[in-house]
């Protein structure tokens, strides 16, 4: 199973703290910060460290200020080769 | 090869509009000017392409003047007086926004919904304001239905020349009667994209925003001065107007439009009975000639305004003239058109001294 | 094996581990290219900054920024063309609709969208629907929310 690991930047100077993407985020890794930004924001940081870059919360961001990245661990590949359709099936597995 | 033909006023402006390489025409009907938006729709698209559309109101007509202008394309409208009321604001719009465009107002007698018969009862509204704010809209007057034809391409060359609405006042008597004109080539329509217009950004550009709004307020007067400054450069520049007999008359006649004309042959007739009387012809209404009408004041001439209103026109002549000479009035209201004999009976009346 | 190595290769490991995800090549999601970088100045959590950052992303996505023509209303986006990067047209309060259509009629080619309250398409009521439907039957691309 390919692990998949994420990570997200935000510009805490934008983030207006109205926390759509904390309720979107299906980790729950996302929560208001306690310090405020330079507009009196209190913005979003992150919290938990399971991000998997699923960008739920970048596409519910109203100001677009979350960029995610997303790194999966490729483990061993797995091909399945047919090579001979009518009679036997062999499945192969290369790696 | 000159092409000659009997045509409505405005079917003659339509037809003018077409040979123009007009690219849209938005409009809704009303009388005295339906034909404009008949002829059009009967012609214009399957000759040169044209969009005719009939908009839902006047309102949305001038809208999307403002949105088809800011693309760069030559477009007009046509309404008559209660139309172009509700064209105002539309029409503030494009004048901030700096957008070329033609609008034509075939003038009815009102206020309200008035009559169908003809005045020139809405030179306040063209002139002077109309909608809100400071602008100015570029008012050319014909007086004949071959200047309806003739004013529509210098219409455009100068709404395109100076990035500003101009308006083509006539009448209902002028867009009804036929006449014998004389018509242009068709003239190609035009490829050629403002460098302002609104066409769909390229890479080697910024955007292109066209807005009259500016919350800013020294932004906003900024841009006022810019307006200001370019009216200024219009009255230096664009006056037009007719000057007929007047370098030895001792009255006057003051008209614009159709009036004009009448009041050319109550000049004949005037002349006939031993009154030197000479007409003298605005036929850019904004910018307005005052610097002649003030020299003919300086020379001494009496002045003599003759309207189809209640005295519009009257208060330019009057600051033209500055208080140097005698300025009278007469005007008819409500579509009565004043007859070239009650012109001269007027004119008596009130230069009785002039009568011999 | 001696015991440095081991060290070092545990260390590499470790580093390997701790290395940031947040490199270019991880990129999954960025604001669009088709919005400037105006900060948007609606309301936290309002719908407006969804909205626009969905057009941009289609247009961006479409690939039609070159093609594309869009309309401001009056209304809490009638700066809208601070934040969208391409030529857009400030519409009167309610004629958003007739400013678009005017647009996409000498513009056929091009995109044209507008953005509008419904029952803002009109200030007048009475024209409410009218205009509405009039704009549709022309046959144009528009947005409303």
């Amino acid at each position: 199973m390919a692990k998949v690991k994420g990570d997200i930047a935000i510009d805490i100077e934008r983030c207006k703290g109205c926390e759509l993407c904390a309720v979107a985020c299906p980790q729950e890794a996302l929560e208001l910060s306690r310090s405020l930004n330079s507009k009196g924001y209190r913005y979003i940081v992150k919290v938990e460290d399971t991000c998997t870059g699923c960008t739920n919360c970048a596409l519910v961001c109203p100001e677009g200020i979350i960029k995610v990245y997303r790194k999966t661990n490729k483990g061993k590949e797995e091909v399945a080769l047919i090579t001979n359709v009518k009679k036997d099936i062999t499945i192969t597995v290369k790696s | 090869m000159r092409e000659l033909r009997l045509m409505k006023g405005n079917e003659a402006l339509a037809e003018a509009a077409i040979r123009a390489g007009c690219d849209a025409y938005f409009g809704y009907p009303i009388t005295p000017q339906s034909e404009i938006l008949e002829y059009l729709s009967l012609y214009a698209t399957e000759r040169t392409g044209m969009v005719v559309l009939q908009a839902e109101s006047e309102i949305a007509s001038i809208n999307m003047v403002y949105g088809a202008a800011g693309c760069g394309k030559k477009v007009m409208t046509s309404s008559s007086s209660p139309g172009i009321s509700l064209m105002q604001e539309g029409i503030s719009y494009i004048a901030c926004a700096e957008l070329p465009c033609l609008l034509v107002n075939v003038m009815r007698g009102g206020p309200g919904l008035g009559t169908i018969q003809p005045s020139q009862s809405d030179y306040f509204q063209s002139v002077k304001g109309g909608g809100h704010g400071d602008y100015h809209l570029i008012v050319l007057a014909p007086s004949t239905v071959q200047e309806m034809v003739d004013f529509v391409p210098i219409s455009f060359d100068l709404a395109f020349k100076w990035r500003n609405p101009v308006m083509i006042v006539a009448d209902g008597a002028l867009g009804q009667m036929m006449e014998k004109v004389e018509l242009f080539e068709q003239m190609p329509r035009s490829s050629t994209v403002p460098e302002w217009a609104t066409v769909g950004k390229p890479k080697t550009r910024e955007r292109n925003i066209i807005t009259s709004l500016n919350l800013e307020a020294e932004k906003m007067e900024e841009h006022n001065l810019k307006l200001q400054k370019k009216y200024k450069q219009i009255e230096e520049q664009e006056v037009r107007y007719e000057s007929i007999n007047c370098d030895d008359a001792d009255i006057v006649l003051v008209a614009f439009g159709l009036v004009a004309r009448i009041c050319m042959k109550a000049a004949e007739l005037a002349r006939d009975k031993g009154l030197k009387v000479g007409v003298f012809r605005p036929i850019t209404l904004y910018p307005y000639p005052f610097k002649q009408i003030n020299k003919l004041a300086k020379e001494g001439k009496r002045f003599f305004v003759v309207e189809m209103n209640a005295g519009q026109m009257l208060y330019d002549v009057k600051l033209a003239v500055n208080g140097l000479s005698e300025v009278a009035f007469h005007g008819r209201m409500g579509g009565m058109i004043p007859s070239p004999e009650e012109i001269v009976e007027k004119l008596e009346k009130q230069y009785q001294e002039a009568v011999i | 094996m001696n015991e440095k190595t081991m060290t070092e290769d545990h260390h590499y490991q470790q580093m390997i581990e701790e290395e940031s995800i947040c490199l270019q090549e991880n990129l999954v999601y960025e604001r669009p290219e088709t919005l400037t970088d105006a900060a948007f100045h609606y309301c936290p959590g309002c719908g407006h900054g969804v909205a626009h950052r969905i057009i941009a992303e289609a247009i961006a996505e479409l690939g039609i920024q070159e093609d594309v023509i869009g309309v401001a209303p009056v209304g809490c986006s009638v700066l809208a063309y601070n934040y969208f990067n391409i030529d857009m047209q400030e519409a009167a309060h309610g004629r958003a609709s007739a400013v678009a259509t005017g647009i996409k009629r000498v513009l056929p080619d091009k995109y044209v969208f507008f953005l509008s309250r419904r029952w803002r398409f009109s200030r007048n009521r009475n024209w409410r629907n009218n205009s509405y439907l009039q704009s549709r039957r022309k046959y144009f691309d528009c947005v409303y929310k």
